[in-house]
């Protein structure tokens, strides 16, 4: 994605953003809405103007030179593996309530590990994956549950 | 202040807090010497190991990570050629050509000396600096209090990196999701999406875990397969001494880049990674032999390194008087702060001296403390860094995420919302807008918003009540400093058109 498509993609996005805030618009007292409507105001100016200003000449020639530079390669980082680890992340935090931190962490850590081994996905992999979560876990809830007394979630299910 | 000193130094020469400035210090250094982990994700994954903490250690400890980690950079910038941090990027420029050349070890004795020179000087401005500006803060109303905020955001704008329109666009973003949740003034209920979870608001750890360390736990993801390679370096009899004879022969250049990183550790946000290159620039610009810069010339070594560490201090200035972060790391304190009931202003050198003068102290001790460990230490630590698979890093990243996310409010809703900020915060920041200015605004949001409804109060005896927002001197040298860091980065291009041409730093 080039800079100007970048600038409106943003643009828009913090448009739906303003928008999403302005519908719940309902004060009951004078002061309530002066603040955050004058800075909506300000946030609506602003991303107009980086939209309006990206279909300038300008922002075009700036992203020629951008593509030319040898770092544009640098701007697309490999995003099948940030899904992957997102999409894990999302359902390590979805587990916390069943079934606690201690398996939900060993689970989670087990699977971020072993996905990210590369080509060598054998199942020594996962168990040394798994090995690792679980001293890790241990550690964490020796650390914090024991010694520091910071509480960590306990599952409804287990 | 020297009884308050003495207090402080009382409280820190006890066994668990020299021990922490230890542990924090070395943890720091190795999490600054990891590529991909910054000094801020370093911060705010280790704040749940405050929670239980009294507020002196808890800051302690988080302040010694803090100074070690902008140092622990300088490691994978000169043995790996990769800055660990984005404070050490300048240390790249002649500490990699220099470890090439076979003198690492000479590079990492340079940026140890200057990392404690220049983290001690920030120190020292820090406790001479902050009470004057506490005293100034006294005369603040609410009027002044909306213009600080307006001033740090104006400031943090033109700094970031990229568009500046972006860069307070960015800001109004993070005022906006400030005020979800009850007003400071009134008690509306505002924004909360129907959620009753929302009403308190959305706690600032938990966006500030989200912003800053989810997006770096996706990049490192993607970029696991990469592997570095570290140069070694080894020990030589007479090393250390000859180089610290050499670095503080350069006394020109550690004061001018002790200077420059405390006066951008106290500009919002700015922060190392633009102090330790425009520290670079500097003394390139001074240096008798410029040409030698770029090709291991130790002069550029000792500039960045002694920058990247006086804005530890420096950016603590505005933040204990101001409750304003100078860095992004300091967000994180900030947020520690107001954790443990402390609020930045004033009160903080007359209520809680002790604790303030303690955690500034504790800074400056973890400034020397970086000296044996990085000397003894180092090859141990390149060594780890080196050989640690990313893939256990960043499940390691994560567990240390939740667990910061959830047990702030012992809520699980607070991990979800914390990836949902941190993949949020990875499209921003892909789509140009960058963590620090949104993270910005959620802290001077509500200052802002207090001031500017506290000050309309008071001005119901004008005909307008705005008036009130423009009666006071202060409040109008604080509009026109606002004014002119706004208008700033418009003046560069037409400076550079009546200079002679900036010397860009040279890769090597």
């Amino acid at each position: 994605m080039n800079a100007r498509t970048k600038d409106r993609v943003g643009s828009l996005l913090a448009l739906v953003f303003v928008a999403s805030l302005a519908v719940q618009r309902d004060y009951s007292t004078s002061f309530g809405g002066i603040f955050p409507d004058s800075i909506m105001i300000l946030l609506v100016l602003l991303v107009l103007a980086t939209f309006v200003l990206s279909f300038t000449p300008h922002a075009a020639m700036k992203d020629r030179v951008r593509e030319g530079a040898p770092e544009a390669a640098e701007d697309l980082p490999r995003r099948k593996p940030m899904v992957v680890v997102a999409v894990i992340l999302l359902a390590w935090a979805l587990l916390l309530r069943p079934v606690g931190f201690a398996l939900s962490s060993i689970v989670g850590f087990t699977a971020i590990a072993w996905y990210l081994a590369g080509e060598r996905k054998d199942p020594k992999v996962i168990l040394r994956s798994a090995l690792v979560g679980i001293a890790i876990t241990a550690a964490l809830m020796l650390v914090f549950g024991q010694l520091l007394r910071v509480p960590l979630p306990r599952g409804s299910l287990l | 202040m020297l009884s308050n000193l003495l207090t402080g130094l009382q409280h820190l020469a006890t066994l668990q807090n020299l021990l922490l400035v230890i542990a924090g210090t070395t943890v720091g250094m190795v999490a600054g010497a990891l590529p991909g982990l910054t000094a801020t994700m370093a911060v705010a994954l280790l704040v749940p190991f405050t929670y239980a903490m009294t507020a002196t250690n808890g800051l302690v400890l988080l302040g010694a990570i803090y100074m070690g980690c902008i140092y622990g950079g300088a490691f994978s910038a000169i043995l790996i050629n990769t800055p660990g941090t984005p404070s050490s990027i300048g240390t790249t420029f002649d500490g990699y050509p220099m470890a090439r050349a076979g003198r690492g070890e000479q590079a990492i004795v340079a940026a140890t000396i200057g990392s404690a020179i220049g983290g001690v000087f920030g120190v020292i401005a820090l406790i001479f600096l902050a009470p004057l500006l506490a005293e100034v803060a006294l005369r603040f109303g609410p009027a002044e209090y909306f213009w600080v905020g307006v001033f740090g955001l104006t400031i943090i704008s033109s700094l970031a990196q990229g568009s500046m329109l972006k860069g307070l666009a960015g800001a109004a973003i993070g005022v906006l999701i400030s005020t979800i949740g009850i007003a400071p003034v009134g008690g509306d209920v505002r924004f909360t999406y129907g959620s009753v979870a929302m009403q308190g608001g959305v706690d600032l750890i938990v966006i500030l875990i989200g912003l800053f360390c989810i997006p770096e736990v996706l990049t490192i993801a993607s970029r696991a397969h990469v592997r570095a390679e570290s140069l070694e370096y080894k020990r030589d009899k007479g090393v250390f001494w000859n180089t610290t004879k050499e670095v503080l022969a350069q006394r020109a250049n550690l004061l001018r880049s002790s200077i420059i990183g405390t006066i951008i550790g106290i500009l919002p946000g700015a922060g190392g990674s633009i102090a330790n290159l425009v520290s670079y620039n500097e003394a390139r610009r001074a240096s008798k032999t410029p040409e030698k810069f770029g090709t291991g010339h130790l002069e550029g070594v000792v500039a960045t390194e002694t920058a990247n560490n006086a804005v530890v201090g420096g950016g603590m200035i505005p933040l204990v008087t101001l409750g304003v972060p100078g860095a992004p790391p300091d967000a994180i304190i900030y947020g520690v702060l107001m954790l443990q009931g402390l609020h930045p202003g004033p009160e903080m050198f007359k209520e809680r001296a002790d604790v303030t003068y303690t955690f500034m102290l504790g800074l400056g001790l973890s400034a020397l403390v970086m000296v044996p460990i990085g000397i003894y230490g180092g090859r141990l630590l390149t060594r780890f860094v080196a050989t640690l698979p990313k893939r256990y890093l960043v499940p390691g990243i994560a567990i240390l995420t939740i667990i910061g996310s959830y047990a702030i409010r012992n809520n699980i809703t607070d991990v979800i919302l914390m990836l949902g900020f941190g993949v949020v915060g990875y499209w921003l920041k892909y789509l140009g807008f960058e963590a620090s200015p949104i993270v910005l605004g959620l802290i001077l949001g509500p200052i802002m918003e207090t001031g500017l409804v506290q000050a309309l109060l008071i001005g119901q005896q004008y005909s307008s009540p705005w008036t009130a927002l423009f009666v006071s001197p202060l409040s109008w040298i604080l509009i026109a400093l606002s004014f002119l860091s706004f208008v700033w980065p418009y003046f560069g291009p037409l400076r550079r058109k009546f200079q002679k041409p900036a010397l860009a730093p040279r890769q090597p």
